[in-house]
């Protein structure tokens, strides 16, 4: 049972009060969710609602994402992401549901956090550190305070999901990708405990134009890289089946 | 566990009250204020018929703890008929039968008002992504998108 509420006014403090325990919540979309339906191991919570860390900047083509940015904000203020947030969940939920809480639901959600590992983003810890996002892991008492990236050139941004509605439903398997003259980096999310890079789909890619032929076979090599699993939304046979298809789709701009 | 004193602004009254740590906002709007409309449904943020507006915007009252959200302007289905007299969005649902049960009416309302107030001509597509998160278990979403379109045409 939660007997406190806690409120830091500050990425500091918050860190203070995340180091002496308690469950961390920004949004609250999955901690509230968890304290109205069961048992909560915790007794306290630390809410980030008053900490100062939401906020979007770019500055010289890198994008600061303050990790209580909600996706509404998120959606409004970088145009590339739009149609990437367009899947993620509702709006209503987007309201609520932030960048930073992204990074710690469990697949096959936190679409966005395979986003950022297409955007080999960087995570920035409230004590001022930055770890880049595929060697992260956060630790007890750690608070993110944002995110950052390159905003990729027009046209160098790639994004599919595939789901069981047209909205609001959680990845059978995600695909995010950049694909620029020197960078190539595919990540997937659905498909394993959680989002992946696929170096294999990325060799296919690598210096070749995007025919119909490269991108099947880059969904192909695609399947050496996943894991994937059974839930509610899908089987791990299925996601392994259409895996293929829907990275190709990432690239032409097929409708789902 | 102590409870705290939590002011809001609810359908433009100033009201105090006493929450307990981590209650929600639905709860308290239905359990200390007597605020009915808004629905306990299912509890983690699925289903939408909690959905109130806070601060103008539409969210799902269940997932917020009442107390990080203190002097908010919260605004529910029950302050949205002037009096006796239903607003253009509560006449088109009422006109339209898009009301079966009733069950996710109240969510679907204010996720609807939060619409038309930052889009008041939206193309069905974008109504239908705005009420995404509200589920009609009646299934009746046809009348109900339609409702909110005949909305609009009746604010213009």
């Amino acid at each position: 049972m939660i007997t406190a509420v806690r409120m830091p006014e500050s990425a500091e403090a918050a860190a203070e009060a995340a180091a002496r325990g308690g469950r961390v919540m920004a949004g609250g979309t999955v901690v509230m969710a968890e304290v109205n339906t069961g048992p909560v191991a915790d007794t306290e919570l630390i809410s980030l609602r008053h900490a100062g860390l939401s906020g979007i900047t770019v500055n010289e083509g890198v994008a600061r994402v303050g990790a209580t940015t909600t996706f509404a904000e998120l959606r409004s203020g970088l145009g590339f992401l739009s149609e990437a947030i367009r899947t993620l969940a509702s709006p209503t939920i987007r309201n609520l549901a932030t960048v930073g809480g992204n990074l710690f639901v469990p697949q096959p959600y936190g679409d966005f956090a395979v986003c950022l590992l297409a955007l080999d983003a960087t995570v920035e810890i409230a004590e001022g550190q930055e770890t880049p996002i595929a060697e992260w892991n956060r630790r007890p008492g750690e608070i993110v305070t944002a995110v950052r990236f390159a905003v990729p050139r027009e046209g160098t941004w790639f994004y599919h999901k595939a789901m069981r509605r047209k909205l609001n439903s959680a990845a059978i398997v995600t695909v995010a990708a950049v694909v620029d003259r020197d960078t190539v980096r595919v990540a997937l999310g659905g498909v394993a405990p959680g989002p992946v890079r696929s170096p294999a789909a990325e060799r296919v890619l690598r210096g070749q134009e995007l025919t119909r032929d490269v991108l099947d076979a880059a969904g192909e090599a695609a399947l050496a890289d996943i894991d994937p699993r059974d839930d509610a939304y899908a089987s791990a046979w299925y996601r392994r089946r259409v895996l293929p298809v829907h990275v190709r789709r990432a690239f032409q701009n097929e409708e789902a | 566990m102590p409870s705290s004193v939590v002011n809001l602004t609810v359908n433009g009254r100033e009201q105090e009250f006493l929450a307990r740590p981590a209650e929600s906002l639905l709860t308290s709007l239905r359990d200390r204020l007597g605020l009915m409309a808004a629905k306990r449904g299912c509890a983690q943020g699925s289903c939408g018929t909690c959905t109130v507006l806070v601060d103008d915007k539409p969210v799902m009252s269940c997932l917020v703890a009442v107390e990080t959200i203190e002097a908010a302007e919260v605004r529910t289905l029950e302050g949205v008929a002037d009096g006796e007299r239903l607003d253009e969005v509560q006449q088109a649902f009422l006109d339209g039968f898009a009301t079966q049960c009733g069950f996710c009416t109240a969510g679907m309302i204010m996720t609807a008002e939060a619409l038309l107030a930052e889009n008041p001509d939206p193309t069905h597509d974008e109504v239908v992504e705005a009420i995404s998160g509200n589920v009609c278990r009646c299934t009746g979403y046809r009348a109900i998108v339609a409702a909110i379109l005949d909305a609009a045409g009746r604010r213009k």
